[in-house]
Order: structure tokens, then sequence, then C-alpha cells
């Protein structure tokens, strides 16, 4: 029973760190059809910043790197994506891979290829005994704050005036601004939101491992990427469901195969994502309005 | 309120309007009618911002509004009702009536706009929570309508907004702009359904190959109308 416990709130923790993942990248496809890559240099630039904060009073620390991070995502829309904006799907794309690429070259001309290690997050590290069942901080705080930052999302973009404006540029673009949606503005709040995401997974992500170096994004927004495309493109709900599936069934493997087995757990993950795609091409939750209009 | 003046707009080299020229006055109604092709939508679409034009002038309450962002262009008060709708299907109707309401920055309440929509748009009254694309042809019409209404422009201009529609719902939809041009609403109305469009508008503009080759109180055009078929329909 207690492993069972454990096991789930592995599962959900791994979950939740790819739904927030997901999110960042399905955000940014919603509105404007970009499938940024360089999300992973966001989560490498606030692992650095965790670095070079170091010293600082922890939980002050968290959230000055999580400012840097909307702070890049803002610069990234303004410097390298504003000037496509008008440009087809496949010049964004090419546009975000040669950005991802031009990110990690700079971090390894500051701080060389090799990994930095830190400390940040060393605070979560402990774990703790509830009822005999002994689960990690980090896990607790994770699954707290990334179902937090989920809610709160979806509640902005369900309920509010400004989520309901990012719905219709997602349907519509050219529509929305008839319809008086400040265009750039719009873009601005979606690389925003997609920034904050990005810092705080990108801490956890830290914590996690403990060390940070140029290709530190790369598996990560891999994973996103996929949660995405299986959750149905540009659907918010779908990108949530399908974070938290390959979460949990990265678990199950873990758990379930045969021990010379396990090192291959990710392959028996994209198998199971493959299968999900033959049967379902458009994802869990397709977005049959937009597909309409692509 | 709305002068266009020498208006060119091309599409790389194709020129789909040349040196347009015409004006709508303070709660006039003007059709501008013309065959396929004839660049009627290029006309509308330019004047609300969605393209530059290669020359020419558009003023509107006397501010040139040439090379405005669209979202400010409606700002201003003038609003477009775009070719084929485009109501946001998966937002819900009460959602697609906010965003106008929101265009409207602050010149209407929420109340203004269930008031509009039960005195003009009753369809749409039970229909708040519905996804948009659930809408029958003739509802989304008068949605995409009721939409740019809720954010109580000075001036309307609607793209073929019979298009498509089912010969009742035809005959809802002129009804409505006729109402709305009784209510003070100045109104450009762009159609292919000419004999329609201008026995409807205080003056017309007959628009063919991207020039204007017409224009007329409704009397003058719907007189020798029989004659002028051939330049409405050019030809086919
Ligand atoms: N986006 C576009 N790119 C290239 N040519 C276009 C585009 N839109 C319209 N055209 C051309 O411009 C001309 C006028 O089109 P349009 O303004 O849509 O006419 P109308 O609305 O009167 O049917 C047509 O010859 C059409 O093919
Ligand atoms: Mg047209």
């Amino acid at each position: 029973m207690e492993d069972a416990i454990q096991l789930l709130v592995d599962a959900v923790s791994v979950g939740a760190q790819y739904a927030l993942l997901a999110l960042g990248i399905a955000l940014l496809f919603g509105i404007m059809n970009l499938i940024n890559f360089a999300y992973g240099e966001l989560l490498m630039i606030g692992g650095y910043a965790l670095v070079v904060l170091a010293g600082m009073w922890a939980p002050l620390m968290v959230l000055v790197s999580i400012a840097i991070v909307v702070v890049a995502a803002l610069l990234m829309d303004r410097i390298a994506f504003k000037p496509v904006r008008r440009a087809d799907a496949t010049t964004l794309l090419v546009t975000s891979f040669a950005l991802s690429y031009l990110l990690q070259n700079v971090a390894i001309m500051i701080f060389g290829s090799l990994p930095e290690t830190t400390g940040a997050g060393s605070g979560l590290a402990r774990s703790i005994d509830i009822a005999g069942v002994v689960v990690s901080r980090l896990d607790l705080v994770l699954i707290a704050v990334a179902g937090a930052l989920i809610v709160a999302l979806v509640l902005i973009v369900k309920r509010t005036a400004l989520g309901i404006q990012m719905r219709a540029a997602a349907e519509d673009f050219e529509m929305a601004r008839l319809i008086g949606v400040n265009a750039d503005r719009i873009i601005a709040v979606g690389f925003a939101m997609s920034g904050l995401l990005a810092g705080v997974a990108g801490y956890f992500l830290v914590a996690q491992t403990g060390s940070v170096s140029p290709t530190f994004g790369v598996s990560a927004v891999l994973i996103a990427f996929i949660a995405t495309i299986v959750g149905g493109l540009g659907s918010l709900r779908g990108a949530v469901l399908a974070g938290f599936a390959l979460g949990f069934i990265t678990i199950a493997f873990q758990e379930l195969l045969p021990a010379g087995l396990v090192p291959y757990r990710d392959a028996f993950v994209f198998a199971v994502v493959l299968l999900t795609l033959v049967l379902r091409p458009q994802g869990l939750i397709p977005q049959t309005a937009r597909a309409a209009r692509v | 309120m709305l002068e266009v003046d020498g208006l060119t707009v091309a599409y790389g080299r194709v020129e789909a309007l040349r040196e347009a020229t015409l004006s709508v006055g303070e709660g006039e109604l003007v059709a501008v009618v013309g065959p396929n092709g004839a660049g009627k939508s290029t006309l509308l679409n330019t004047v609300a911002g969605r393209h530059r034009p290669r020359a020419g002038a558009v003023a509107f309450d006397g501010r040139d509004i040439v090379g405005a962002a669209p979202e400010r262009i409606v700002g201003f008060g003038l609003a477009l009702v775009p070719e084929g709708r485009h109501i946001f299907e998966t937002l819900s109707v009460a959602e697609n009536l906010r965003l106008g309401r929101m265009a409207g920055r602050g010149r209407t309440s929420a109340e203004d706009v269930r008031e509009l929509v039960a005195r003009r748009f009753p369809v749409l009254e039970r229909y708040a929570d519905t996804p948009a694309g659930r809408l029958s042809g003739g509802e989304q019409q008068q949605l995409a309508i009721a939409r740019a209404m809720a954010a109580k422009p000075r001036m309307l201009m609607l793209d073929e907004p019979s298009l498509g529609l089912a010969p009742l719902m035809v005959d809802a939809v002129f009804e409505l702009v006729v109402q709305l041009h009784a209510e003070g609403t100045s109104i450009l109305l762009v159609e292919q359904n000419a004999r329609r469009a201008v026995s409807l508008a205080d003056r017309s503009y007959v628009l063919r190959s991207g020039r204007i080759v017409r224009e007329g109180r409704r009397e003058e055009l719907l007189e020798d109308f029989e004659q002028m078929t051939s330049a409405y329909m050019g030809g086919g």
C-alpha cells in the first residue's frame, strides 16, 4: 500500500512537470501557430540564473530567476519572433530552431559546455514521512505549485476578458484584430505566460538534477512537444491531460519493466505515443475549428 | 464621415482596386455592388486596415486612417463584418458579444448589449452559452453583425452578409440592415445581390475589375437598372 502511494506521488509529480512544460508550448502554438523550440532555452536560462544567483535567500532567488525567464521570453518575442510575425508556420519553426541553437552556443561561450552544479532546490531535497509513506518534499511542492499554476491559467483563459481575447486570437487571429484585440499585446502576454511556466518548470528541473548545462532544456522540450502533439496541438486541456498521461506511463514502465529493459523505458513510452497517434491522429482533444483554418 | 480617395490596392503585381473614390455621409446607407472578383472585399478590407494601399487616402471623421492597425480602426468606431462571417466558433455566443463590447472601449455596457440583442437579434438570446459554431448560417451572420454592433460603431461595413444564406434568412439580414440604418448607423454595404442592395441603399457605386464605373442615387440607378444589368453582372 505505501509503495503504491509513493508510486502515485511519483507519477503525479512527473506528470505535473510534463504538463507545465507542455502548457508553455501549447499556449504559444494556440495563439500564433508557433512551435517554440527555444522554449528549452528558457528552461536553461532559468537554470543558469539559479547558478548565478546562488547565495541569495532561496525563495527570493527562485522568484528572481522566474522573473528573468519571463523577461527573456518577452525579449524572444520582441527581437526574434515579432519581425517574422506575418510569415508562415515553417519560417516561425526555423526561427525557433535557430534561436535555440544560438542561445545554447551563447551559454557555451559564457559557462562552458560542462554542467554547472547548483545547490538551488537542496532545501527541498529532504523526504518527509506521512503516516508511514515516505515522499520527497520536492515532489509535494512540485505537485502543489504546478497544480495551482495550471488551475490559475485555465481560469484566466476560460473566465477573464484577457482569456477570451486569447482564445479568439487563437481561433482566428485576423478576425480578432478586426474586433479590437491588440495583436502585439496578446502575443506578448502569451510569451510572458509561457516564460512563467518555463521559469517554474526550469526551477524544478534544476532541483531534481542539481546541475545545468547548455543543452539542459533539450530533452524537456522534446517531452513537452510530444505531450502537446498527443494532446491535440493548440488544446490547453489536451496538453495538460497528455502531460499527466506521459508522466503516468513513464513511471508505470519504470516499475513494471524487467530490470534489463528499464534503461529503454523511454523507447517504450514513445511506442505508446506512436500508437496513440496512429489511433487518434488529431490528438486526444482535437482542435476542429483550427484544423479547418489551416 | 468616410472619404476614400483614389485608393489603389495590389496583391503582388495584380491591382485589385484602381483609384477608387467614394464617400459615405453621416447616417447614410451606401452600397457597393459588382460581380465576383471586382474588388469589393479588397475595398472594405483595406479601409478596415487589413491591407496597405499602394496609393490613395482614407479618412474617417476627418482622420487619416491609412496604415492604422485593424484593432485601432475598430476602436475609432469603424467596424467591419468580413465576408464569410468569421464568428469565433469555439467561443460561446455571449463571449463573441463580449469581444464586440470590449472593442467599443467603454462605449457600451453589458446592459446595452443585452438590450441590443433583445431588440434586434432576438434569435440569439436563448443561445448565450452555446458555442457559436453550433448556430445555423443565418444565426451566425446575425451574431457577426451583433458582435460588431456591440461595440456601438459609428459606421458599419458589411461584406456580402447575404452570401450562402437561405432565402428567408437573406430577407431577415436585409431587414436588419434597414433597421440599423433607420436607427442612425452609417452603413457601407457590399453585395453581389445588386438589385436588392441598390433598392435598399440611399446611394450606390458599381465596381468592375477594380474600378468604380457608376455612381448614383437609388432612383437613378433603379430607373436604368435593366440597361445596367450587364454592368452589374459583368456580362455573366
Ligand atoms: N489575398 C489575395 N491575394 C491575391 N489576389 C487576391 C487576394 N484577394 C483577392 N485577390 C484578387 O483580387 C481581386 C479582387 O478580389 P476581391 O476583392 O475579393 O473581389 P470581390 O470581393 O469583389 O469578389 C480578384 O481578382 C482576386 O482574385
Ligand atoms: Mg468578396
